[in-house]
């Protein structure tokens, strides 16, 4: 201590207090000076963004001059901490090793108290055999960060330190040991709500232990897991859209569930600490994981029978409704098992208040009827034990052609819908045959006694959509 | 202290600068000793250094602690441009990291001074516009730092606590995430 007790340091001028707070090698330390007086409250405020990147449609800058240009802006910036530090370089160039993205990743570590991203080019093809590895330091002060790449990078993330104030986390397209990463979500951010981990790839078939008290959202696309196991108490959302040999998942808080990945297997994915009720459910190919669930606000789910008696039994087994107030079923080529799959959803779950058809089932390349069509059955076809006392509002969107959905509207309109309000028809602009107004006249007349309101519009690749009249 | 380096056969043909501290004091230096601050750079350049730079913010103890700074890191520029044709190259390397060395050892004996000292040396850097210095003694005030909780920062620097306990709470909170 001085001996004359004077206050020398909070009497430097603010850009030499902003290089000493740039040197403290930590934004955390940077962050906490600000409770020292109100000299230093806003001494740490930083600088709202350094954005290095390349304009579009502007001529590309050679790769080498662009690094050098990433290594002097950040040599230059003389904010003690940065709000938002972007990097994009372009591409080409012979590759971008990762000694020179190391220096990068350190500033950000040393400064930024926000968000990052970081587009990671491919490594310089020199490296041959020997792998091209990153080393991800701990960045405490970072809240959301982004790092994408290309070409066959492997992520290391730092076996110490914390991400401190990190929530989002994502990460596109690299190679990950399985320990780290679990180590990377499990342990080293702690306020982490939200993970996106897509086309990632473990660097040998693991198991992956993920274990977290903040996750609220996990986007889950890691291939070569052999054992996924989530302990996830606030969880909220989960979408797995990569195959997974087995899964453990215990997320009591669980509302909305997306498993877009095709195998789903009772005996080798369970659902162990789950609520019987979701908000929402979407589902790929793999409709009997909605068993599981009593209750589902909204269901998403793909409509895919195959040929064949036995075939269409079984969908008929895999899918008893859980109670939902919004169903929404993409339904695919096969037009036999278009109504009556959608009458058999319609039948098994009379709570809901709104349908969404989405059909791309093409009606010119319809196969004939084998001798045990689904379309032949009596039974498929029976409208009288369907009761629709809540449903509202029906939307058909027609891809490729709009045979089925006039054949499900006109089986819809001798249901029991008491309160159906409004029937919606969407049809694209080259579906064939073309849409036109007689059509339309068609399903108004079929409504016309109920006093529904009928609306009919086409829609072309851009999205425009025009009502007909 | 006052006179200039003599070992550099360079050095001692140059011209030579005369500084002078805010208490009147007159420091004879080389002129490359005097160029590693970019503000007598500039006045040279511009050729108003006869009769004596005058440094009315730099006081004769800090400008002696200062030339005596540039000395040593002028001598070791100007052996590092020396050497680079005329040695063999693996030579060159072992020459350039014992000037490194040395150099290192030299900033961590240079630093040994009280926190008064230290303050005056980043304020005269700041105004001679020395980086190397400049870079050295803020490093030195941020290593001081880090680490450091609040209080040991307030008691080691004699700062006053102005804010109010409800303020002070309320910083807390907006960056909490830094206080975990």
């Amino acid at each position: 201590m001085d001996d004359d007790g004077e206050d020398r340091i909070s009497g430097l001028p603010d850009e030499l207090l902003h290089a000493i707070l740039a040197r403290l090698g930590s934004p955390g330390s940077a962050v906490r000076t600000g409770v020292l007086s109100r000299r230093w409250r806003h001494l740490w405020a930083p600088q709202p963004e350094l954005v290095l990147g390349f304009v579009l449609d502007a001529p590309r800058p050679p790769l080498p001059a662009f690094l050098e240009a990433v290594d002097a802006a950040l040599a230059a910036c003389a904010a003690p901490t940065l709000k938002r530090l972007c990097i994009l370089p372009p591409g080409g160039g012979g590759g971008v090793p990762a000694g020179r993205l190391e220096p990068w990743l350190r500033f950000a570590s040393e400064r930024v108290v926000g968000s990052i991203l970081l587009l990671v080019r491919p490594p310089p093809e020199t490296c041959g055999e020997e792998e091209a590895v990153l080393d991800l330091p701990a960045c405490e002060g970072v809240t959301t960060f982004d790092l994408s790449f290309e070409g066959d990078w492997r992520l290391r993330p730092a076996s110490a330190g914390i991400f401190r104030a990190l929530t989002v986390l994502r990460i596109l397209s690299c190679r990950i040991e399985a320990s780290e990463l679990a180590a990377l979500v499990s342990t080293h951010c702690p306020c982490l709500t939200d993970l996106m981990l897509t086309s990632i790839v473990l660097v040998s078939d693991s198991d992956l232990p993920i274990r977290s008290d903040s996750l609220r959202s996990l986007w889950f696309a890691v291939r070569k897991t052999r054992r996924l196991e989530i302990v996830a108490l606030r969880l909220e959302k989960l979408c797995v859209s990569a195959p997974i040999h087995e899964a453990r998942i215990s997320a009591p808080n669980l509302a909305e569930l997306e498993w877009s990945h095709p195998v789903y297997n009772p005996n080798c994915h369970h659902f162990d600490d789950v609520g019987c009720r979701l908000r929402k459910l979407e589902l790929g190919l793999n409709a009997s994981l909605m068993q599981q669930f009593d209750e589902v606000d909204e269901l998403k789910l793909a409509m895919f029978i195959p040929e064949g008696i036995a075939a269409y039994q079984n969908f008929l087994d895999e899918t008893n409704l859980p109670k939902c107030k919004i169903l929404t079923v993409s339904s695919g080529w096969d037009y036999h098992g278009l109504v009556p799959g959608m009458l058999h959803l319609l039948r098994s779950c009379s709570s809901m208040r709104k349908v969404f058809l989405l059909d791309y089932s093409d009606y010119a390349m319809r196969q004939p009827c084998v001798p045990a069509c689904p379309c032949l059955l009596e039974e498929s076809n029976r409208i009288d034990d369907i009761s629709l006392g809540s449903l509202e509002e029906v939307e058909i969107t027609s891809y490729t052609s709009y045979h089925g959905a006039l054949e499900f509207v006109e089986q819809l309109s001798r249901c029991n819908v008491p309160i159906l309000k409004k029937v919606v028809l969407k049809q694209k602009t080259d579906s064939a045959p073309p849409p036109t107004k007689e059509l339309c006249e068609k399903i108004r007349s079929m409504w016309q006694p109920n006093n529904i309101e009928v609306e009919y519009c086409v829609f072309s690749d851009r999205g425009e959509c025009v009502c007909i009249d | 202290m006052a006179s200039a380096g003599s070992g550099d056969e360079k050095a001692a043909a140059a011209a030579m600068i005369t500084l002078i501290s805010s208490d009147n004091e007159k420091f004879e230096v080389t002129e490359a000793t005097a160029t590693l601050s970019q503000t007598i750079r500039h006045m040279i350049e511009d050729g108003c250094t006869d009769g004596g730079v005058p440094l009315p913010n730099v006081t004769s103890k800090i400008l002696a602690r200062v030339i005596e700074y540039c000395k040593k890191h002028a001598t070791a520029a100007a052996g590092e441009e020396g050497s680079s044709s005329s040695f063999s190259d693996a030579a060159f390397l072992e020459v350039d990291r014992a000037f490194l060395e040395e150099l290192e050892e030299f900033d961590d004996a240079f630093l040994e001074v009280d926190r008064a000292t230290l303050f005056d040396l980043i304020l005269a850097a700041n105004y001679l516009d020395i980086k190397g210095l400049l870079n050295l003694t803020c490093q030195k005030v941020a290593d001081s730092v880090k680490g450091k909780t609040p209080e040991q920062i307030r008691e080691m620097y004699n700062i006053v606590n102005d804010l109010t306990p409800e303020e002070e709470a309320e910083i807390r909170r907006e960056t909490q995430w830094a206080f975990e």
